[in-house]
């Protein structure tokens, strides 16, 4: 039987996708893939904003935060002030700046968080033992969508109000639970001083919810990429500067009653309020607008089981021959190898040894690769060691070498 | 050894030698299957067998040093677009490993100019031959790799 290629480990269909559904993103991939090198060639593989997809929301993140503490120093959260105190914002120097960039670094935050989706879907970088980071993810994609759309509400004129309207009666609209939720929302039965304050807590919390959902996105991911380069955070800030200068955010009229439902929106609110300008239409009610956004949630979550590989090639250590030398729990990308001390009778004290825990595992194989002693292998390596595939072939080589002399 | 083998070609040149080369390939870079006979060579280019692991991370180099002294004479290193490692770090490591800056690593006992490392994506098949064709003309103008009298190949440096 020959072997075509000589293949290190067995592995699924790659090449020949049974299903068409793995065909489908193989060829995505391959387009992705084909888009990337071409930027490349633009900008050098260092500076491609795609090999940045996590690095980007993360340092958009950063810059929210601190603009945010800006505001804070400024906003006065009560039904009367808040209006007042965010036009104040346009006479402190740099204040509407601020308050512009705040806005708009929101919106770059949700479309980057929404191409890091893409690409990590585009890519087939969404599932197996990937799943804790996209179940994280979709965490923190409801996350910023809270953080954001109280930021709406936070400013106390006519469209927070509009705002506030229609989320009250999307949430009244639910069965059993309709008033609570109402009076959860307002901080109350009746809008008063508390509602804002709440509305400061919702904005808050999810931000900070953010950095501890960030951490667990993280959590078996070795040494991710959190640092843009200069090029690239220069061109986020330039952008959102830009963006700034020439639309800069400014509130709505100042509310009349804040019991009106909305006036309407901008353009720019289609980033964060898509669901709300629709909801604000005649023709679309709180049913279709709660069905669409469950829908939308559960095919984010049911996305990576779609598809799954058979695990063959889970690492396996070789108990006799690892030295505890940690090399492969270093290199691991996933984080899935870690050393346990194990006790050594003959030395009377403890060893460390790698050991894999097989649901993060990649099969990968880099921790083969940083193995000196042969002692980690993946599940189908034909040989223990790789160093005999590369043996067994010279003698294969010289059959075809003396067959092409004899020619 | 370099990311990218830079030879000018050769127009004349002892056509009767032909390197042997032993290529190591990420199976995520270069869409190996369509390249490859059944005997696991290029079908552009007979002289060059390849070994096909799930990422270039696996691929050590003392693999590579290995192949040298098993007698091939070149060896290639193939891996996708560097950043865009499907495992996130694979290629870099073996990027890393083969400069020598990071373990496990031997390189310093290997003939540098007799092993490349590639960084090619799905889509650059084509981009892959060339260099392979420039690859092999470096190793004519290298001549054969030198053997002891065991058969292994000498070590340098
Ligand atoms: C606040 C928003 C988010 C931030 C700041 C963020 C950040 C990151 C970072 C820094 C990484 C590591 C990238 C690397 O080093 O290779 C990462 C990986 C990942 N993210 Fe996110 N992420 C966010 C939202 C999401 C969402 C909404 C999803 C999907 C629903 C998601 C899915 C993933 C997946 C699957 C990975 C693993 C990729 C891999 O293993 O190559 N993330 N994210
Ligand atoms: S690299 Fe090898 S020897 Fe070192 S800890 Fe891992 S398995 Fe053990
Ligand atoms: S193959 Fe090794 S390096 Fe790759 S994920 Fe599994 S344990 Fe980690």
């Amino acid at each position: 039987m020959s072997l075509q290629p000589i293949d290190s480990v067995a592995r699924d269909d790659l090449y020949e996708p049974r299903s068409p559904y793995r065909r489908f993103l193989r060829q995505i991939t391959i387009a992705q893939v084909r888009l990337e090198r071409w930027l490349n060639e633009l900008v050098s593989y260092e500076q491609n904003p795609f090999y940045f997809h996590g690095a980007i929301p993360t340092f958009v993140f950063w810059m929210l935060v601190l603009s945010g503490l800006g505001l804070l120093f400024y906003y006065k959260p009560t039904v009367n002030e808040s209006y007042e105190s965010l036009q104040y914002l346009g006479i402190v120097p740099f204040g509407g700046a601020i308050r512009s960039s705040h806005r708009y670094t929101a919106d770059i935050m949700l479309i980057a968080v929404y191409l890091h989706i893409l690409r990590v879907y585009i890519t087939d970088r969404h599932r197996d033992y990937r799943i804790v980071p996209w179940l994280t993810g979709v965490g923190l994609l409801s996350l910023v969508y809270i953080a954001g759309i109280s930021g709406y509400l936070l400013c106390g004129d006519e469209r927070a109000w509009g705002l506030t309207y229609q989320i009250r009666a999307a949430l009244r609209s639910v069965p059993l639970l309709g008033t609570g939720l109402d009076t959860f929302f307002l901080g109350g039965r009746e809008i008063s001083d508390f509602t804002v304050v709440r509305f400061l807590f919702f904005h808050i919390a999810a931000a900070s919810l953010i950095f501890w959902m960030l951490w667990m996105h993280l959590l078996r991911i070795r040494r991710p990429f959190l640092v843009v380069t200069m090029g690239i955070g220069a061109a986020v800030i330039g952008l959102t500067l830009m963006v700034s200068g020439l639309w800069p955010a400014l509130s709505f009229a100042p509310v009349a009653n804040p019991l009106d439902p909305p006036a309407g929106y901008a353009l720019g609110d289609w980033v964060f309020l898509p669901g709300f300008i629709l909801l604000s239409l005649p023709a679309i009610g709180p049913t279709l607008f709660w069905g669409v956004t469950l829908v939308f949630f559960g095919l984010l979550l049911a996305v990576p089981y779609l598809l799954r590989d058979t695990r063959k090639n889970i690492a396996q250590v070789v108990r006799d021959k690892c030295v505890g030398c940690q090399l492969c729990a270093i290199d691991c990308p996933y984080a899935a190898i870690q050393m346990v001390p194990v006790w050594n009778e003959r030395k009377n004290k403890p060893d460390l040894l790698a050991v894999v825990y097989p649901p993060r595992c990649s099969e990968c194989g880099v921790c083969v690769g940083s193995c000196d002693f042969d002692a980690i292998e993946l599940g189908s390596m034909p040989y223990a060691r790789l160093e005999e595939m590369v043996r067994d072939l010279a003698p294969r080589r010289d059959a075809a070498a003396a067959e092409a002399a004899g020619d | 050894m370099s990311d990218t083998t830079q030879v000018e070609p050769a127009e004349t040149r002892d056509t009767a030698y032909e390197p042997q080369v032993l290529a190591l390939i990420c199976e995520r870079s270069v869409p190996i299957a369509e390249l490859v006979d059944a005997e696991s060579r290029l079908r552009d280019a007979s002289n060059v067998f390849v070994l096909r692991f799930p990422c270039s991370g696996m691929i050590k180099p003392a693999l590579a040093q290995l192949a040298l002294e098993e007698g091939w004479d070149g060896v290639l290193v193939v891996g996708c677009a560097v950043g865009d490692c499907h495992f996130r770090e694979g290629n870099l490591f073996a990027r890393e490993r083969f400069r020598g800056d990071r373990a496990p690593n031997k390189f310093r006992r290997m003939d540098q100019r007799r092993v490349a490392l590639l960084w090619r994506a799905i889509p650059e098949g084509d981009r892959f031959l060339e260099t392979v064709r420039e690859f092999n003309a470096q190793l004519v103008e290298l001549g054969p790799n030198v053997r002891n009298d065991d058969g292994k190949a000498a070590r340098r440096r």
